[in-house]
């Protein structure tokens, strides 16, 4: 069960946990996992906004352009 | 003691990251400081590269836009947590006129959410200055653990800068979450020596002498000795530190920090420390006389020693 948590883990980080989490229970494990995974979510959702929120404040002959680099 | 406080401040740090409460991952408080710090850095290392494609784009479409124009949309449409994401894609020295053009109050709450890892180019190109305006910022707000990740990215005119507006108290509280610990010695070879003498009074002003007992045990010889010297030399400060010992069960370090002391101050020492020995169980005493043998300081405290031997 461990394994798979810490395995769980792994792929929301991309990287190999620190071995001493082992001491963390399973449900932790999740709980961490869960946290990274929400954090990438929360990031992606607030650029998503701020990005639009940013385009109000180009000056509007350089919004296209700009527009078109974000894609 | 010492590891307990790290661990709390790494815990505020990766909780910050991931937008969590402290609280939600005390259960880390199981785990070392240094493998939640890791942690940490592979969290951020993920977080960037979700979104490194797209933080780029914005990085290029700045180009286009005047340093003023960036500051609006960085206060008012990123705030700090994106535009600290963003910052380290930047051209550095455009980084820094953007900044130029942020209020102080914004700038603190960006570099609470910047990796410094990743944007050290811009922080070295920042004016000493404006590096001091927002360490004082910081400074008021008691942001401690974010300061803690600066220091060992900040050119040294900007760190002389810094330890002008900002109090012993607060340094010693920075120094224990000082992220780089290959330059804690050069940072604070940085510091006016009447200053350095500043934070062993400030020790024994604020209690923090597991703080500043840490501080000295991971300098050099060399410092150590002096800041060490310089808390013997103070009747108030040399008998708070003893206190601390005695009361807090500082004994390892303050011992293995007497042997970087010169002769007087550590004679000066022990003869606090016998005063101490009476409240001892016979126990504790040999425990006390181990610790002082361990940190070959045993024949070198003055009477402490036949004291500990009666």
């Amino acid at each position: 069960m461990q394994h798979d948590a810490l395995q769980t883990l792994q792929d929301e980080l991309g990287a190999t946990p620190p071995d001493e989490l082992a001491v963390l229970s399973d449900g932790q494990l999740r709980a961490l996992a869960a946290a990274v995974r929400q954090a990438k979510e929360q990031q992606s959702a607030a650029l998503d906004d701020a990005t639009e929120s940013a385009l109000t404040h180009v000056p509007r002959p350089l919004r296209a352009a700009v527009r078109r680099i974000l894609g | 003691m010492s590891d307990a406080l790290r661990v709390r401040a790494e815990v505020i740090k990766l909780a910050r990251l991931l937008g969590r409460a402290p609280d939600d991952l005390a259960f880390l408080h199981r785990v070392g400081p240094v493998a939640i710090r890791h942690l940490r850095e592979q969290a951020t290392d993920v977080l960037f590269e979700a979104e490194s494609r797209r933080l780029q784009r914005l990085a290029t479409a700045s180009r286009l836009l005047p340093p003023t124009v960036l500051a609006t949309i960085a206060e008012r449409a990123f705030g700090p947590l994106l535009a600290g994401r963003v910052t380290g894609y930047l051209e550095p020295d455009r980084a820094g006129k953007v900044a130029g053009k942020l209020p102080v109050a914004f700038r603190a709450d960006l570099a609470v959410e910047l990796d410094p890892r990743r944007a050290r180019e811009v922080i070295t190109r920042l004016p000493a200055q404006s590096v001091a305006e927002v360490a004082h910022e910081l400074r008021q707000r008691e942001e401690y653990v974010a300061m803690g990740r600066f220091a060992g990215h900040l050119t040294d005119e900007a760190i002389v800068a810094v330890f002008a507006v900002v109090d012993d108290e607060a340094l010693l509280r920075v120094a224990f979450v000082l992220e780089d610990e290959e330059r804690l010695d050069h940072v604070f070879g940085l510091l006016p020596a009447q200053r350095r003498a500043g934070l062993v009074r400030a020790a024994a002003d604020a209690d923090l002498w597991p703080e500043a007992l840490d501080l000295l045990s991971r300098l050099s010889e060399r410092l150590c000795g002096e800041l060490a010297d310089a808390a013997a030399a103070q009747e108030v400060v040399l008998n708070s530190l003893v206190r601390a010992a005695k009361d807090r069960d500082l004994w390892t370090t303050l011992l293995q920090v007497a042997r970087a002391m010169g002769d007087e101050s550590r004679r000066r020492l022990g003869e606090r420390l016998v005063g101490l020995v009476s409240g001892l169980t016979p126990t504790q005493r040999e425990r006390v006389a181990q610790l002082a043998r361990d940190a070959g300081v045993f024949d070198r405290l003055g009477t402490f020693r036949s004291v500990l031997e009666s």
